[in-house]
């Protein structure tokens, strides 16, 4: 049983890289950072494999993992964004020309959320881009469920603001949970 | 008599699942109501929809980008490091040197990433030179080199195109010029440009394999230091080869032989001091 276990974390390991690769790199905002973080994660799911419960979400428990890591040993070790240094902009997007070709609307959203705190960001991803419930997500990050609202509620806010400064770019596209 | 909407009752956080459309049943309807009626919970509710973004359709631009053969060979890493370490206190100094390197971290993967960076080298000059900053500083490479391999090194698909522009970003960042010609001497092929902070101090790692097996790196701090010829230590059970100009420190860290790497040391210094 312990060995399924692990080879159920050590299998689906491989299928959520890109989304741990994404998820790492909104909250480190940079490249080398995000690969460090997956490497950390991906071990330390493996020598927990026997904790996770077959059955339950996989991606679930490796994004706890990847959050805490983060937070409690890495963000923690004055890694300190939000100094002007990193250019969030070019930090999210691998190739930057290409994006712009591609999708300049994807581009400034990948922008816009890369310019809220932390928290928030966090919250917007697990939610509107993973598409974790806000319990899900409350768990994930180990906060209460009116947490995650109240960051989505202040996303929204930052963004909504940003839009009023940018209203010349025209009327945006909605999805996700948009009513 | 008309029962007045009551505002504490549909807070931001309530409107924000009205906008999401978790909402359901009597509770959307009666939420739906107070927006209608109370002008001032209209506002906020159309504000917070404002905010609304195709957000998961951007990110998953960015999911397309995932350096796929990169992830693989970290994956791959993590699995050795996984079951060649079945002992927690093995996995525990791992992550304490991982931490370690992180706490001089304030890294940007220097592909052309920072083109709108503006940031004065640091040059206190109130410890230049002095031999606590220098062995923290190439210590605590020593500990970050421990996280490279050939895999963790091996580039993807636009990288090595990139190249160029990151070490002139590089360069910019520590206040010295760097071309791609400048930083590399045959055996060493370039693979990374990373950026960091140390003690207030920008920190540059050109990360190259040797021979395509062996991860070498050039590292270079900027702050003000009495100039010094090069000296070998060993650390972490690296060769290091380090010295100082004026202006920078610069250290070439390896597993190889001493002797082989003093000579690379030497072909870099000759480069970077013309």
């Amino acid at each position: 049983m312990e060995k399924d276990v692990h080879e159920i974390v050590s299998s689906g390991l491989t299928s959520c890289l890109p989304r741990l690769w994404r998820y790492a790199l909104v909250l480190s905002g940079d490249h080398g950072s995000a690969e460090d973080l997956v490497q950390a994660t991906c071990v330390r799911a493996l020598e927990r494999a026997t904790q996770f419960m077959p059955g339950s979400h996989l991606d679930r428990w490796l994004f706890s993992i990847l959050s805490s890591i983060w937070k409690n040993e890495l963000r923690a070790r004055s890694v300190r964004r939000g100094a002007g240094l990193v250019d969030a902009e070019t930090s999210l997007v691998v190739d930057g020309e290409q994006g712009a070709q591609t999708n300049i609307l994807a581009r400034q959203v990948l922008k816009e959320v890369q310019s809220l705190p932390e928290a928030q960001r966090e919250a917007v991803l697990l939610v509107y881009v993973e598409g974790l419930k806000y319990r899900e997500a409350a768990a994930v990050l180990g906060v209460p469920v009116g947490t995650i609202m109240s960051r989505l509620a202040a996303a929204r806010e930052r963004l909504a603001h940003l839009n009023a400064t940018d209203d010349q770019a025209g009327p945006r596209s909605k999805d996700g949970k948009e009513s | 008599m008309t029962k007045r909407p009551d505002r504490r009752k549909v807070s931001d956080a309530g409107l924000v699942a009205f906008v999401d459309g978790v909402l359901e049943g009597e509770r959307r309807a009666a939420v739906a109501r107070i927006i209608r009626d109370d002008p001032a919970v209209r506002s906020r509710h159309d504000l917070l929809k404002k905010g609304s973004r195709p957000f998961r359709a951007a990110f998953d631009h960015l999911l397309e980008e995932a350096p796929a053969e990169r992830l693989e060979a970290i994956l791959a890493a993590a699995k050795r490091q996984a079951t060649a370490a079945p002992l927690r206190g093995r996995t525990e100094r791992s992550l304490q040197r991982f931490a370690l390197a992180a706490s001089l971290l304030l890294a940007v993967f220097a592909a052309g990433a920072l083109a709108g960076v503006q940031m004065a080298p640091f040059l206190s000059g109130e410890d230049g030179g002095k031999a606590p900053v220098q062995k923290g500083w190439l210590y605590i490479v020593a500990e970050y080199q421990q996280l490279f391999s050939p895999e963790t090194l091996s580039l993807g698909a636009g990288e090595k195109e990139r190249l160029p522009q990151a070490v002139a970003a590089a360069g910019r960042y520590l206040g010295k010029g760097l071309t791609l010609e400048s930083v590399t001497v045959e055996g060493l092929d370039l693979r990374r440009a990373l950026l960091y902070r140390y003690k207030e101090r920008p920190l540059v790692q050109l990360a190259y394999l040797h021979d395509g097996r062996i991860p070498v790196s050039l590292c270079i701090i900027a702050g003000r230091r009495a100039a010094r010829e090069p000296r070998s230590v060993q650390l972490e059970g690296f060769n290091i080869v380090h010295w100082d100009s004026a202006e920078h420190g610069f250290m070439v860290i390896g597993k190889m032989p001493r002797a082989a790497l003093e000579e690379i040391a030497r072909a870099l210094r000759r480069k970077l001091s013309t």
